[in-house]
């Protein structure tokens, strides 16, 4: 019973093909019979070389490419952004670049016509934990890399996503920033215990920030699943 | 603090040209260049009392036909520029007639619409409008599909993509384009006030030439070149608020 119910409410990839057409006659198949269960509250860490179709998984995932084959569901339901908050943050932060930092954290909010009087409340507190406290009324343009990385990580957690799904969301920045926004996102993350598919190309993140890791291959298969012990310890890097 | 900053370039600009014409008006010394406190004088006096029901015509025409081309071709440019099937179906219409020198079209223009309000208003329109759709078609091409996705994954509609994404993402363009259009359009205004009506700087600014009251006339142009730097400042400014995210 136990069991079954814990399955029900994880993200279960089931066998799915993706293809991209390149013209009318030549179509190009960029994952091959995915098969993956990410328990709920846990972070999957999907770790493979450039160009074995990472993205491509994770934009599927997240409903934004539609599979050829296969299903995507969470608690036992096709994943439908209208029944399931799903978080994304795209490789490039994926801030809109008319709205100040503030107003881009609240697009959550604006979308769902939710209380944003409210959710501003929580974003200031987001803003504080984040180290990013006045900077609220500044474009994306007028801020760093690292602070347009924590502007994207406030925003996704001030939907409180019962899905959230980051691509290399820390391969753009320099080592040092890096480590320490791994260390910002796990804080974050830990209070929250979002069901989490991060896509990496970094070993040590993987390990450091993967409850579970999968290996992917080039031609878009899964070469293997690790559990990983190492998950949030900072020997892990 | 940048307010005081452009309306000083402004009133040094405009005290560099009055020097040059009082200058002019002094060393020529005829009547077709009459001095800037005469003219000046002169407006004062006639502004209220018959310039300022031609300006006002004048302006209405140009709201009128800006208007028009907004409502008519921010759709269709969204249109294009979302739709490869509108695109593939518009573009040759809009490329064949976009070269057109509108101007030369006003015979059949007037001929159809008749020489009154509607023509001067569809010819306005006619400059605008290309430039709308083209420069609205364009922005929307130029926007990552990626913009989109932190909306898509949200679950979020049509309305919520125009005003989240598409709006903003055009307004820049848009704005130029407008812009570069009403340049023409006051020139071309200016043409067509000139038969068919008895309001409207064009007709005033030509009837006074007729009337070899050249105080008058002078008069009416500088009322057109205040209407024209009015506009642009408006234009600019809202650019300068809504483009602050730019630079
Ligand atoms: N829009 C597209 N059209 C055609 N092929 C694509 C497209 N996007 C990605 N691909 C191909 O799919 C494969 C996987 O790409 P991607 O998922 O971006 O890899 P990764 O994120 O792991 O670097 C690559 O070989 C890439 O060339
Ligand atoms: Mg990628």
């Amino acid at each position: 019973m136990q069991m079954n119910s814990s399955r029900r409410q994880s993200l279960i990839i089931q066998d799915i093909t993706v293809t991209y057409s390149q013209n009318e006659h030549a179509s190009f198949e960029a994952l091959h019979h995915i098969r993956l269960t990410v328990p709920k509250g846990t972070v999957c860490a999907v770790l493979g070389p450039s160009g074995c179709g990472k993205s491509t998984l994770i934009k599927t995932v997240a409903g934004l490419l539609h599979p050829a084959s296969g299903t995507v569901t969470m608690d036992g339901a096709p994943l439908d952004p209208h029944r399931v908050t799903i978080g994304f943050m795209p490789q490039n932060y994926g801030l809109l670049p008319w709205r100040t930092a503030l107003s881009n954290v609240l697009l959550g909010p604006r979308i769902r016509k939710q209380d944003v009087q409210a959710a501003r409340a929580r974003a200031g507190e987001l803003f504080t934990q984040l180290g990013i406290a006045g900077l609220e009324g500044r474009f994306p343009k007028e801020l760093s890399g690292g602070q347009q990385q924590r502007v994207a990580l406030a925003r996704a957690f001030l939907l409180a996503p019962d899905l959230l799904l980051m691509d290399e969301p820390f391969s753009a920045l320099d080592a040092i920033t890096r480590e320490e926004m791994q260390d910002v996102f796990l804080t974050l993350w830990r209070e929250a215990q979002t069901t989490t598919v991060l896509v990496t190309h970094y070993v040590e993140e993987a390990l450091y920030l993967g409850r579970t890791i999968v290996l992917m291959r080039a031609g878009g298969t899964i070469a293997e699943t690790i559990d990983n012990p190492l998950f949030g310890k900072k020997s892990a890097r | 603090m940048h307010w005081k900053k452009l309306l000083t370039t402004y009133l040094l600009g405009a005290a560099f040209l009055l020097i040059l014409w009082q200058i002019i008006a002094f060393i020529a010394s005829i009547p077709i260049i009459p001095q800037p406190s005469r003219v000046f004088t002169r407006l004062a006096r006639i502004f209220t009392s018959s310039i300022a029901i031609h300006a006002a015509y004048s302006l209405w025409r140009i709201a009128a036909g800006l208007v028009l081309a907004v409502a008519i071709g921010y759709p269709l440019g969204l249109a294009m520029g979302y739709s490869r099937c509108a695109d593939r179906l518009l573009s040759p219409m809009v490329y064949l007639t976009y070269p057109v020198p509108k101007i030369a079209l006003l015979p059949i223009l007037m001929l159809l619409a008749g020489v009154g309000e509607l023509s001067k208003i569809l010819m306005i329109f006619l400059i605008i409008v290309f430039q709308v759709v083209i420069a609205v078609r364009d922005a929307i091409r130029a926007i990552p599909e990626e913009t989109f996705f932190p909306l898509r994954v949200l679950g979020a509609g049509f309305p919520a993509m125009l005003r989240e994404v598409i709006l903003p993402a055009t307004l820049p363009k848009f704005l130029t384009a407008v812009r570069v259009a009403m340049a023409t359009a006051i020139s071309v205004l200016f043409f067509t006030e000139t038969f068919g009506t008895q309001y409207g700087m064009g007709y005033f600014i030509m009837d006074a030439w007729l009337r070899v009251n050249y105080l008058d006339m002078y008069a009416g142009i500088l009322v057109l070149s205040v209407l024209g730097l009015a506009l642009f400042t408006v234009i600019d400014t809202t650019e300068r608020a809504a483009c602050r995210w730019q630079r």
